[in-house]
């Protein structure tokens, strides 16, 4: 950026400061006037993404959540159970049955014993299956919970409930209560970024959603192919100079009609066009993974330089370390009603490397530390066949997920499913819960963190939610 | 929020004082800060109260709850506990609660519940559930009672109007607003020549000829089609396209004739129960179209779904929309309790929701008017040859009745078998059965596999079965198959046996398998057809017993007649017996799907049951099985169609009547083809009925009491006049009497030209809403709107012609301090057109806008990587190519998964749920998409030619031309020369060999585009550089 046009652009912000205190658009009623003034020049004119301290101590200041879309067995990944060995064949406790649904078997099918061996590694001794080798390396970091529940049994909805709180669309994401609580650290790149790998997610783009809450808070994707972010790219024949000249134009012609009409949200446009050229010229910089060290690409595996789970794992880290607040990548792969064996397998051969390098990747870097990771998926799956023998159906009673890094407790598992991994026995975690800790790590009180629509305070866990002293460190 | 704002940055003080001068009034003053505080335990949700003290009703208040200490004693603050405790200090009796969420009341607040406490604590009806009446209308200079009603506020705030806005931006103003383009310069022109001239005459000329031009209902159309969460898609995962455009046509058609609003949202709701058979077919045709709109839910087709589960999610969908778009009530908020806020219980919400559940979720053929005509036409001409067979069979009534007590009398007996658990292969979709033994198959579609049930009943020599495929309401076209024509193809029907709990089954050989209509043998077409090698047979009965799963049963009567229920019926080669501690399985097998395993190439029966008999064969004759049913009715119980179709049937099977039957069959197949279908709501027939239950929580399985319609205690009763609850319904949605109804639409108006709304929250004008601080002058809009018979472009005119709406949108630093919302209407407005109208805009000034009107939704280019974000294959993206790539954004497919990038990134709504405010949101995506999208490159491309074509000779004058097409202002010196110094330097850039001109101008395509005279390649890019720049300008996408 020239000299000259930082100086119009600060010229701008002065002339739409006032107004922004006055009239500031959403969420800043409560932001201390102090904290404002003291920001530097991006935190100004008509920024809603202005980071914003939370009100509470936080642990966690940005999320990496690798949501694995599908819903993994937990029974073949991390919750072993003899005792479904033993039962093979068998049909379940009719009691178990009770007001159970699954979605596509009859209850009443036979139980399928565990295809995986388990083995337990590190410090903390904790159980994990043989498909995940990398992961062993680095279970200490894990805080393993056994004890999820969610209310939807079918892909769509569940993905929403996970993602959104609801099962209804239309509710804001995780990811975009996440910058509408605290802005963003980002200032050349989205607060709020996804990456996609395997085929496309039943939830859709709800699963980022901004739902009710301004649009500017909703995800936005890179893509795998193409230009990382759509419309990045000039048209063909415009280099950059050409653009940089343009785009000052504009911003002339832009700054004289805001003098002569008095609108601020002229003054909101041209930041809109000045920050649209500082994607383009960090995003490539983004992508560009040969500025990484050998070894760190190692780390992540063979596939890392091509798009996929691997590279996105890589991407991730370097998302947080330009200060992006909140990554989610989303691997819709684990829907295994037939073929659990292979299916899991390739998923884990797929996965199981770039996780781990993940946690490891933070953890020298010092990221792990206020950057917190999540792994799962929407539900589990029956301890019940489903098809022949090489398969399990939708289940929600009880599945796994697992936290790692900023202010969870490390080398643990939370909660526990009975002896068959059917139903939740001790410590359930409801989505809910989940929500309502995660944003406690953010440094919420989660039925503070609400926005007025239609008359009602929404929130990310609805009227539920406790957060699980159990997974704080 | 940014009242919030003010308040908390400055204004506090300045109101407070206030408060103790004039008088406190319970809506405007009280009731917000009960509601926010004290209702969610204390209102009208018994459930949640807490203490047994309620304060919404005054009685209550003053009563008190448990302690047995009135909370509101009248006169008296410092008796009443509701005050002691808001102001108490002490954490174990301060309210709201210490350790509630909710914060302490302030300072003010407290301040305000005590004047009102000390002036009587009255208690007032909320504003908007009274129904509005003309307020007074101050006397003044203006002559529009807008004006007044807006000048009384301003000048009691010490605020002037701003001047008139000046002529060229009235006219492109009134342009965009009217039909979402910008006018040409010529336009502009004849505008500001004439209004110089002739003044008021020649303003309203022009805001009549904007009134009625085509394009106005294109433009007026889509906040609706917001509302009504348009989309071309059926949502969730699959998201699989649909065919809803039709209604989309509609709404455009009813907002260029002005169908009043009313009647708008009746036929809406209840089209279907207006039709008659006295009207058109295109007239019938269009009340069923209009059924669409609660149809826009969406729509699950995931495998392994439940239904019935869905459809409920459907039905919340359809309330919520009718509370946000119609009843400006947050309905939603009862569908799981009493509502925490505005009066209306859980109870009332089943009861209104009772109205609209009785309903098939039909899918339609729509066809084209001409196509109507010639199905007039054709029933014109067959019953013409009714008559001619009644004429050469002038005893036909009595051979008639005789031959169809022969077919219900002397016909083979069959029992029905009725099905325990139906089951679909892998649990892909859950099939139900009905009570009258048919199984019946909705939610996903599984394209092959088996369809089977078992049974232990024991049976003896069996002779036969019988195979009827039946229509259903639910079912496409009403079925009997779910393929894309409601027909099916079902490749094997078995019957095997064994004992309970033995491994094998035993299979029972079906022969001389006859069906009442035979289609003959015939390869797979497209989209079933698995490549050429593919030797799958469809065709007659015998198919289905061939014991071949490559031949499939397929009957297809032909266009018209398809949509029938048909029966086959076939011998047991051995009589079947099934003893005691055996079982039957019936299995229906399905091996003639096309490769997609969505559900789009499916060949399922939707709806069939089985009967077997004992009778000795030959069996009589199938016949079609409704055709029996109108049999065995006594005449007078049969309907005309009944009638009609005993006729046709009887007609059929009387060899006298061969050439009869010839000319009728040969008249049949001119039936025309439909143009499209639409999805709609139709009513239940009397013995489907469906009863509606209130969901515990809201909850789909959780039934609890039956209900029936009602409208709830705190709205206006209904007027019944003896008609089906559905219109009763909506009739009453839009009374006179009703007090939100022509609010919300005024509301919704004023929205659209002003950017905000009267009211802030569109959708809610409950209790928690803010008072609208212009509640004269909304509730002046809506008694106009309803006393000028709901015309809503009365309503648009009476308020563009307001010098109100023809103010300057130029503000001052005094006037925007002073007032950032222009809540004062101190000046015109100003804000970020809608994206259609950026998107419209930019291919309108580049002359590439094809403007032709509605039909099938066309596919924009999109970035091939939005497809990988799909979980379905993005198979049917034909992306537009021609005229069609530059059609209105109204008619861009709208696929609720992937939104358009282009107009999502300027804040269109997905068609998730209903919308009736967009954001207007300002982000560098947005900025990205305006510079480089392709359709907006397209855009400058043919934008720089034009400017060359038309614009002069020197870049001087171009600049002012260009400058003038995309704002509708001249330029003032300074901004030409801010153009052409971009322009000089881009060309000079281009003499150095930095800038491919050829690319910038014309794209990386072979053919170049012909230049106009006298121009280069390099001055088709200089003016595609300067026109990119032009269209990103915020006086381009704003509105001025």
């Amino acid at each position: 950026m020239t000299v000259s046009s930082e100086l119009r652009r600060t010229a701008a912000q002065n002339l739409t400061r006032r107004w922004f205190l006055r009239d500031c658009g959403v969420g800043l009623a409560s932001l201390a006037l102090a904290q404002l003034l003291q920001r530097d020049a991006f935190a100004s004119a008509a920024n809603p993404f202005a980071p914003k301290a939370p009100p509470l101590p936080a642990k966690a200041k940005r999320i990496i959540y690798l949501f694995q879309a599908g819903g993994p067995s937990h029974l073949e990944l991390f919750d072993f159970k003899p005792e479904l060995a033993k039962r093979d064949g068998q049909l379940p406790p009719a009691e178990l049955l009770k007001d159970y649904r699954a979605a596509f078997i009859n209850p009443n099918s036979a139980l399928l014993a565990p295809k995986f061996k388990f083995q337990k590694h590190g410090k903390s001794g904790l159980e994990l299956s043989d498909r995940l080798p990398h992961l062993a390396k680095v279970v200490d970091e894990l805080c393993i919970i056994k004890s999820m529940q969610t209310d939807a049994v079918n892909h769509a909805p569940a993905q929403i409930m996970m993602n959104t709180g609801s099962q209804q669309f239309g509710r804001p994401s995780l990811g975009a209560w996440t910058l509408y609580g605290l802005g963003s650290e980002a200032e050349n790149l989205p607060g709020y970024v996804v990456l996609s790998s395997a085929k496309g997610t039943s939830g859709g783009a709800s699963n980022w959603g901004c739902g009710f809450l301004p649009t500017i808070y909703g995800g936005t994707p890179f893509r795998a192919s193409g230009d990382p972010i759509l419309y990045l790219s000039n048209p063909s024949g415009f280099d950059p100079q050409l653009q940089r000249e343009s785009l000052d134009t504009l911003e002339r012609l832009n700054q004289k009609h805001l003098q002569s009409t008095g609108d601020p949200e002229i003054a909101a446009r041209i930041q809109g066009y000045e920050m649209a050229y500082r994607l383009q010229q960090s995003a490539p910089d983004l992508m560009d993974l040969s500025q990484e060290a050998p070894s760190t690409l190692d780390l992540y595996g063979p596939d890392v330089g091509k798009p996929g789970y691997a590279r996105n794992c890589l991407l991730a880290r370097r998302l947080v370390e330009r200060g992006v607040r909140f990554v989610q990548l989303f691997h819709e792969a684990w829907d295994q009603h037939g073929n659990l064996v292979n299916g899991l397998t390739n998923n884990c051969r797929e996965t199981d490397q770039p996780t781990a390098a993940l946690i490891m990747d933070l953890k020298q870097r010092g990221l792990l530390e206020d950057t917190l990771v999540i792994w799962g998926g929407e539900f589990g799956r029956t301890p019940m066949v489903q098809g022949g023998t090489d398969g399990r159906d939708h289940h929600n009673r009880g599945f796994t997920l697992f936290l790692a890094g900023a202010g969870v407790k490390r080398g643990i598992t939370y909660g526990e499913t009975d002896e068959l991994g059917f139903n939740v026995v001790r410590d359930p975690v409801h989505v809910h819960d989940l929500h309502a800790t995660l944003l406690h790590l953010l440094g919420f009180d989660h039925t503070k963190l609400t926005f007025r629509f239609q008359g009602r305070d929404f929130r990310l866990t609805d009227v539920h939610g406790n957060v699980v002293p159990g997974l704080l460190a | 929020m940014a009242a919030l704002c003010c308040l908390s940055f400055g204004m506090l003080s300045e109101a407070s004082a206030q408060d103790q001068l004039v008088r406190v009034e319970y809506n405007r003053d009280i009731r917000p800060i009960l509601a926010d505080n004290c209702f969610n335990c204390h209102g009208q949700d018994a459930g949640s109260r807490k203490g047994r003290l309620r304060l919404d009703v005054r009685e209550d208040a003053l009563r008190g709850g448990k302690s047995g200490l009135a909370a509101v004693v009248p006169g008296k603050p410092d008796e009443s506990e509701l005050l002691l405790r808001a102001a108490s200090p002490h954490d174990d009796e301060m309210m709201p609660p210490a350790d509630s969420s909710r914060e302490r009341l302030k300072p003010n607040q407290i301040e305000k519940l005590r004047s009102w406490i000390a002036q009587g604590a009255e208690y007032q009806a909320h504003w908007a559930f009274i129904p509005p009446t003309r307020p007074n209308v101050p006397s003044g200079k203006a002559r529009s009672p807008v004006d007044r009603l807006v000048e009384a506020k301003r000048s009691a705030a010490g605020v002037s109007a701003s001047p008139e806005a000046p002529p060229d931006t009235l006219c492109r103003r009134l342009h965009l607003d009217l039909t979402g383009l910008p006018p040409t310069l010529a336009e502009i022109d004849s505008f500001v020549a004439d209004y110089a001239r002739r003044g008021e005459a020649a303003y309203a000329e022009r805001v009549d000829r904007l009134l009625a031009s085509p394009r106005y209902g294109e433009k007026w159309a889509r906040l609706w089609l917001d509302a009504a969460r348009y989309a071309d898609s059926d949502g969730y995962e699959k998201d699989i396209p649909r065919e809803q455009w039709a209604w989309r046509d509609w709404v455009i058609a009813a907002m260029n004739t002005d169908k009043p609003y009313d009647r708008f949202i009746v036929e809406q709701i209840a089209g279907d129960l207006l039709v008659t058979p006295s009207q058109s077919l295109q007239e019938q045709q269009d009340l069923r179209v209009a059924t669409g709109f609660l149809r826009n839910s969406m729509v699950s087709q995931e495998g392994a779904i439940i239904a019935e589960q869905y459809r409920k999610e459907g039905m919340f969908d359809r309330m919520d929309c009718l509370g946000k778009a119609v009843m400006g009530i947050t309905l939603q908020c009862a569908q799981c309790h009493t509502h925490k806020f505005d009066p209306i219980t859980h109870e009332e919400y089943f009861r209104l929701f009772a109205a609209i559940d009785d309903t098939y979720e039909a899918t339609e053929h729509v066809y084209a008017s001409d196509a109507l005509k010639a199905i007039e036409r054709l029933q014109r001409e067959l019953a013409e040859i009714d008559r001619r067979a009644q004429t050469a069979q002038p005893r036909w009534q009595s051979e008639m009745e005789s031959w169809a007590r022969t077919l219900v009398q002397s016909g083979t007996p069959w029992d029905v078998l009725v099905p325990t658990e139906p089951t679909w292969e892998d649990g892909l979709a859950h099939p139900d059965v009905m009570p009258d033994g048919s199984v019946i198959t909705l939610g996903f579609r599984p394209t092959d596999g088996d369809l089977w049930f078992t049974s232990t009943k024991p049976l003896a020599a069996i002779t036969g079965i019988r195979l009827e495929a039946l229509t259903h309401g639910d079912l496409i076209f009403q079925g009997p198959g779910r393929n894309i024509e409601g027909l099916f193809a079902v490749s094997e029907l078995l019957i095997e046996t064994r004992p309970v709990g033995a491994k094998n089954w035993k299979k029972h050989a079906l022969v001389d398998a006859i069906a009442d209509f035979e289609s003959p043998e015939r390869g797979m077409e497209a989209p079933f057809r698995k490549g050429d090698s593919d030797k799958r047979k469809l065709g007659p009965s015998s198919f289905l017993i061939d014991g071949k799963v490559d031949t499939a049963w397929a009957p297809d009567r032909g266009i018209g007649r398809r949509n029938a229920p048909i029966e086959v019926t076939a011998r047991f080669a051995e009589p079947l017996t099934v003893p005691e501690g055996h079982e039957l399985r019936c299995t229906l097998r399905f091996k003639h799907g096309g490769k997609d395993s969505h559900g789009r190439q499916n060949h399922h029966l939707g709806r069939y049951r089985i009967s077997l008999t004992t009778a000795q064969a030959p069996f009589t004759p199938p016949v079609r099985p409704d055709v029996r049913e109108a049999a065995a009715l006594p005449p007078e119980k049969r309907s005309p169609a009944q009638q009609k179709l005993l006729f046709a049937a009887w007609c059929e099977s009387n060899p006298v009547l061969k050439e009869i039957n010839e000319a009728s069959h040969q008249l049949w197949e001119t039936f025309p083809q439909a143009r499209t279908s639409i999805l709609t709501l139709a009513a239940r027939t009397t013995e489907d009925a469906r009863q509606t239950y209130r969901l515990d929580r809201g909850a789909w399985d959780k039934p609890k009491e039956q209900v029936t319609f009602a409208t709830p205690a705190f709205l206006p009763p209904l007027r019944s006049r003896g008609e089906p609850a559905r219109l009763e319904f909506a009739r009453w949605l839009v009374d006179r009497g009703s007090p939100t109804a022509a609010r919300v639409e005024a509301n919704r108006i004023w929205q659209a030209l002003f950017g905000n709304g009267l009211v802030d929250t569109p959708e809610d004008f409950g209790v928690r809403a803010p008072m609208p601080e212009q509640q004269a002058l909304l509730d002046w809009l809506a008694v106009e709107l309803m006393d000028q018979g709901w015309s809503r472009k009365k309503l648009i005119r009476t308020l563009v012609l307001s010098e109100t709406y023809r103010q300057s949108s130029v503000v001052t630093p005094e006037l925007q301090e002073r007032d950032p919302r222009n809540r004062l209407l101190a000046r015109g407005p100003r804000f970020r057109a809608d994206a259609e109208v950026v998107r419209d805009s930019a291919l309108f000034v580049a002359g590439l806008l094809h403007e032709a009107p509605g039909g099938p939704s066309v596919f924009p280019p999109v970035p091939e990587s939005l497809f990988a974000e799909s979980y379905l294959d993005v198979d049917f993206w034909k992306t537009a190519t021609g005229p069609d790539r530059y059609r209105r954004s109204l008619y861009v497919f709208r696929r609720r998964s992937m939104p358009d990038p282009v107009l999502a990134s300027f804040d269109a709504p997905n068609g998730d749920s209903a919308c009736v405010a967009r954001a207007r949101s300002n982000t560098p995506l947005a900025a990205l998409t305006a510079l480089n999208e392709p359709v907006f490159v397209e855009a400058a491309q043919a934008f720089a030619l034009r400017v060359l074509r038309e614009g002069g000779s020197t870049d001087a004058e171009r600049a002012a031309y260009a400058f003038r097409l995309c704002t509708g202002r001249h330029p003032r010196p300074d901004e030409v020369a801010e153009l052409l110094a971009l322009i000089a330097s881009s060309r000079a850039r281009m003499v150095d060999g930095w800038i491919p001109a050829r690319v910038v101008a014309f794209g990386n395509g072979d053919t170049l585009p012909k230049l106009p005279p006298h121009t280069t390649p390099n001055d088709a890019a200089a003016w595609t550089i300067g026109g990119r720049v032009l269209f990103n300008l915020d006086e381009t996408l704003t509105k001025n």
